[in-house]
């Protein structure tokens, strides 16, 4: 199992045990529970169910919106699958425009995020006139009062605008409680609208394929649509999921196939209750009213004032959520200085990325205050008109993710998903929601209601085609006068190095380490050759250094590691420990200013103590697949070892770049003079013939065969030199 | 009395100076200028440079690997090489994140062993109570700021940049400032300087930063950026 992404700890080529790090991080990890939890509660589902829903059946005037729901959990379901796969590649993958800009290039990725800006900011707004609505009829059937909705909306901005500021998102738990909650009491109002069928009889009629023919089709699903905003969220995560692999992907399947199910089901139960002919008609009456007025003829009152209570909370966690959603974009195509920079300032007591939400907040203020001038209807003009506009936005941007899926993964070879995920799933995905698309363009006056001649059916529509051109023109632009911000685009706060947080960068030349201060001019000197012993205590990364850098390259070192890159990560490591234990046991001699390396041990007594004694199980540790060849190795210079009395030079070595100026000879002559007063043999296996021959030079004779090592390895030259006060001065 | 009589500030580390930069000091408690986030993955990045100055650690292709295992005189400093050592190569972010989690602890302990800075014990309202920080001396505990400034506030118009990567003090300095431009901090020590001027001379003096350290900083600057996108905090 040999994975180049060395980030994540889990994929570390350690094998035995989880390493410390690791177990400290997955502490923070989350789980499928967690995630499908953060996914739903953004979702909202009483408001989707209790305004939603109703409004679309008082304003298209049919009754398929149940149907819709399930249809349209399913092609998410589809579009989550390719979805998922390609957010474990990038990162920002939160934000639709990363999908495009990584997919179908970084000049359509700046017109998806001017479309996303536009379509997250239609969906929070439109959310304040629902909450002004609902919280203002709600007061009046409490208390009798009637406060204007725009106040009500202008005060829940207010709390919004200091809480984006301060960066207070609602509490896990109290979130946990309010979505539990929530889905309780559909729950109760889906036994009571089931048990008491109009006409006492439970019809299907709204379930029936035969709505998706109908006319306004596009409506409804566009609707649809609208009321899973928010499960994209999930892929946040996947930098912070206890498996990569899996979490994300299952807590975004579950949490759909909940939402649509208890969509589909509530919306439906609802159609029964009424009765299918009669929906629309009670629907266009008390809007957003209807669900409670029903249920509150069969339940306590206290149990409809709940729900009441529930909505409005529920509304505002939509709100909260959206508006975040919206300062998040903005943040982070700040911090890519795609938009201006100071958009990508977080406020530095509290954190948040304040500007990002402050403008979002001045851009609300704007519109509410348009709308309650204009004297529009809140829950029709603003709310159901406003978030269907951005659902519309939002079917554009999935559509166009859907196909960069399918043009990233074409252009990646090496990323380990399979043609389902990579091409089968995106484009059944994208045609279903080029489809919904083209419905909901068809028939988008019956979305508005209005008549096919309004302006307004084709100036809504067009806003997105000019946001998206506006876009693309604006990356084009960057693409010619700024290219660095260009070579960025869709990285978002990990714009400034240039790469993905998961990705590492190409090989670099430097060697990674700060220059020592050394006083100027030592370093330019000659060559010194004085040959110096390495005392024990001295540090163990520039002996290993120079070893390391010697090695990497070469017949054995091709064999040992044939992946380049793998072993210029294992073999500092190796020869650390290789260091570490000559350091200890053998001798070591420096030369040229510890730029070559030699490696002695004395092997008067028996075989040489060559390598630490738990030399098996580091090996293991520190090559994992590369292990094999590495004992191989071992075991093969083991066999060949002579038995008589010796000094074993285990390695000389040179750095590159200075190699052939004599630096070897010096260091090994040094030694031999040495071996040769004490009448001392020699024995060292040759790696190579040019070195054989270096060797002969120097009075080594080859002794034995060749050692062959497996799988067509390279062949090792055992030599022998015995003492001599002649040879070798 | 707490903690040993303070030492000279030359014997503060990287991160025991982010940490002081970090903090208002009041009299009778220290209070952060910055958010958490911030300032624990500024503490994280800076007791990776600290090791990175020492020569200990080197960044190759993102991945922190060790150069010289030696363990440095400081204790937090040699566990963390430690630890560094009994891993695989990780990334830059891995650590970031792991030294995250508990660096204002064993920064703030550090100082505390050292003399910095002395712990009070205050009554919360809820009847618990807490165990907060507070200066041994106030006006050491400013040097780090005033070196900061020095650095950046003044114009160098003749400054050259290539020393920095040669002297070890003004690399560092330079390494603490470039840490407080990436987690934010650098708005709270420079406000009534136009920070204007000053962001575009560290601008220039980070660039002279070697690699690894310039590595360093951006990686910071980007986990913060994360922090802020991923939704938890």
């Amino acid at each position: 199992m040999v994975d180049n992404n060395l980030a994540s700890p889990s994929t570390a080529l350690v094998r035995v045990g989880r390493s410390r790090v690791s177990s400290a991080l997955a502490r923070n990890r989350l789980g499928v529970a967690s995630i499908v939890f953060f996914i739903v509660s953004a979702a909202a589902p009483l408001t989707v169910i209790g305004s939603g829903a109703v409004l679309t059946f008082a304003n298209t005037k049919t009754i398929g919106i149940p149907i819709a729901y399930a249809v349209i959990a399913v092609v998410l379901a589809l579009f989550a699958v390719g979805y998922v796969a390609m957010s474990r590649h990038i990162t920002n993958a939160g934000a639709f425009y990363t999908y495009v800009a990584q997919g179908l290039g970084r000049v359509p990725g700046v017109g998806a995020s001017f479309v996303a800006v536009l379509a997250y900011n239609a969906m929070q707004v439109g959310l304040y006139g629902g909450f002004g609505a609902i919280l203002a009829s709600h007061l009046n059937t409490w208390f009798g009062w009637s406060v204007p909705w725009w106040a009500l909306a202008l005060l829940a901005w207010l709390v919004i605008a200091v809480l984006g500021v301060l960066r207070i998102d609602f509490n896990s738990r109290v979130l946990a409680v309010l979505l539990t909650a929530e889905c309780l009491i559909m729950l109760v109002f889906n036994v009571v609208e089931l048990g008491n069928p109009a006409d006492g009889t439970i019809t299907f009629d709204s379930l029936s394929p035969s709505n998706l023919v109908t006319a306004g089709v596009g409506a409804l699903l566009v609707t649809a649509v609208t009321g899973f905003v928010g499960f994209e969220g999930g892929a946040v995560y996947a930098e912070e999921s206890r498996d990569p692999r899996r979490t994300v992907a299952r807590a975004t399947y579950i949490a759909v196939a909940f939402v649509g199910v208890l969509y589909a089901v509530s919306a439906w139960a609802l159609t029964v209750a009424i009765g299918p002919d009669r929906i629309v008609d009670a629907a266009t009456q008390q809007q957003a009213d209807l669900i409670f007025t029903f249920n509150a003829g069969f339940l306590g009152g206290w149990i409809v004032d709940t729900g009441r209570i529930l909505i409005v909370t529920s509304l505002f966690a939509a709100l909260v959520s959206f508006h975040n959603t919206v300062a998040r974009y903005l943040f982070a195509l700040g911090r890519e200085k795609v938009l201006p920079a100071g958009l990508g300032s977080t406020n530095r007591r509290t954190g948040s990325p304040y500007v990002g939400s402050l403008t979002q907040t001045v851009l609300a203020f704007g519109v509410i205050v348009v709308f309650a001038a204009a004297g529009l209807d809140p829950l029709i003009d603003l709310m159901y008109i406003g978030t269907t506009f951005g659902g519309l936005g939002v079917v554009i941007l999935m559509a166009l993710t859907s196909i960069s899926v399918i043009g990233y993964f074409g252009r990646r070879g090496d990323t380990g998903e399979n043609a389902w995920r990579k091409f089968v799933s995106p484009a059944i995905a994208a045609i279903l929601l080029l489809v919904v698309l083209w419905l909901t363009l068809d028939q988008y006056s019956t979305l508005l209601g209005l008549p096919a001649g309004h302006p307004a059916v084709w100036i809504l529509p067009l806003t997105f085609a000019v946001f998206g051109v506006a876009g693309i023109c604006w990356g084009a632009y960057l693409k010619s006068a700024r290219p660095s911000v260009y070579a960025a685009i869709g990285l978002g706060a990990n714009s400034v190095i240039g790469r993905a947080s998961q990705d590492l960068p190409a090989r670099t030349d430097s060697s990674g380490v700060i220059p020592a201060i050394t006083s100027p001019g030592l370093a330019m000197g000659p060559i010194r050759h004085e040959v110096f012993r390495i005392g024990a205590d001295h540090p163990i990364g520039p002996v290993s250094r120079v070893l390391s850098e010697a090695f990497v390259t070469g017949e054995v070192a091709e064999w040992l590691v044939p992946d380049p890159e793998d072993r210029r990560r294992i073999y500092p490591a190796y020869w650390a420990m290789a260091v570490e234990h000559a350091l200890g046991v053998g001798e070591v001699f420096a030369g040229g200013e510890l730029s070559g390396v030699s490696v002695w041990y004395p092997a008067v007594f028996g075989p040489p103590h060559a390598s630490p004694r738990d030399w098996d199980q580091r090996i293991d540790v520190m090559c994992g697949p590369y292990a094999p060849r590495f004992h191989a190795l071992h075991h093969a210079m083991d066999a060949a070892h002579p038995k008589a009395p010796h000094h074993y030079l285990a390695y000389v070595a040179v750095l590159p770049e200075l190699q052939s100026r004599g630096i070897g000879t010096a260091l090994v002559q040094h030694r031999l003079r040495e071996l040769d007063i004490a009448s001392m043999p020699a024995y060292l296996e040759a790696t190579n013939r040019r070195n054989l021959a270096l060797y002969v030079h120097l009075g080594f004779q080859p002794t034995g065969g060749p050692i062959a090592l497996p799988d067509n390895g390279p062949k090792l030259y055992p030599m022998w030199r015995p003492p001599s006060v002649h040879r070798g001065l | 009395m707490t903690g040993r009589a303070p030492s000279s500030s030359s014997h503060l580390r990287l991160a025991d100076e982010y940490f002081l930069v970090a903090h208002n000091h009041d009299t009778d408690t220290i209070v952060p200028r910055l958010h958490d986030t911030g300032i624990d993955l500024g503490l994280a990045g800076a007791l990776l440079a600290e090791l990175v100055l020492e020569r200990r650690l080197r960044v190759v292709d993102g991945r922190v690997i060790v150069f010289d295992p030696t363990p440095p005189n400081d204790q937090l400093a040699a566990s963390v090489l430690r630890d560094i050592v009994m891993e695989p190569p990780l990334s830059i972010r891995v650590w970031l994140e792991y030294l995250s989690q508990d660096a204002r602890d064993k920064v703030g302990s550090r100082l505390h062993v050292a003399g910095h800075l002395a712990q009070t014990r205050q009554r919360k309202w809820w009847g618990g109570t807490a165990v907060q920080y507070r200066t041994v001396n106030a006006e050491q505990a400013l040097i780090p700021e005033v070196r900061l400034h020095e650095l950046l506030a003044r114009p160098h118009p003749d400054i050259q940049f290539a020393r920095i990567s040669k002297d070890h003090k003004l690399m560092r300095d330079v390494t603490l400032a470039a840490l407080a431009h990436s987690t934010g901090l650098l708005s709270a020590l420079l406000w009534y300087h136009g920070p204007h001027r000053a962001r575009s001379q560290l601008d220039e003096m980070r660039r002279a930063l070697p690699d690894p350290l310039l590595e360093l900083a951006k990686q910071t600057e980007a986990a913060v950026g994360d922090a802020v996108l991923g939704r938890r905090r």
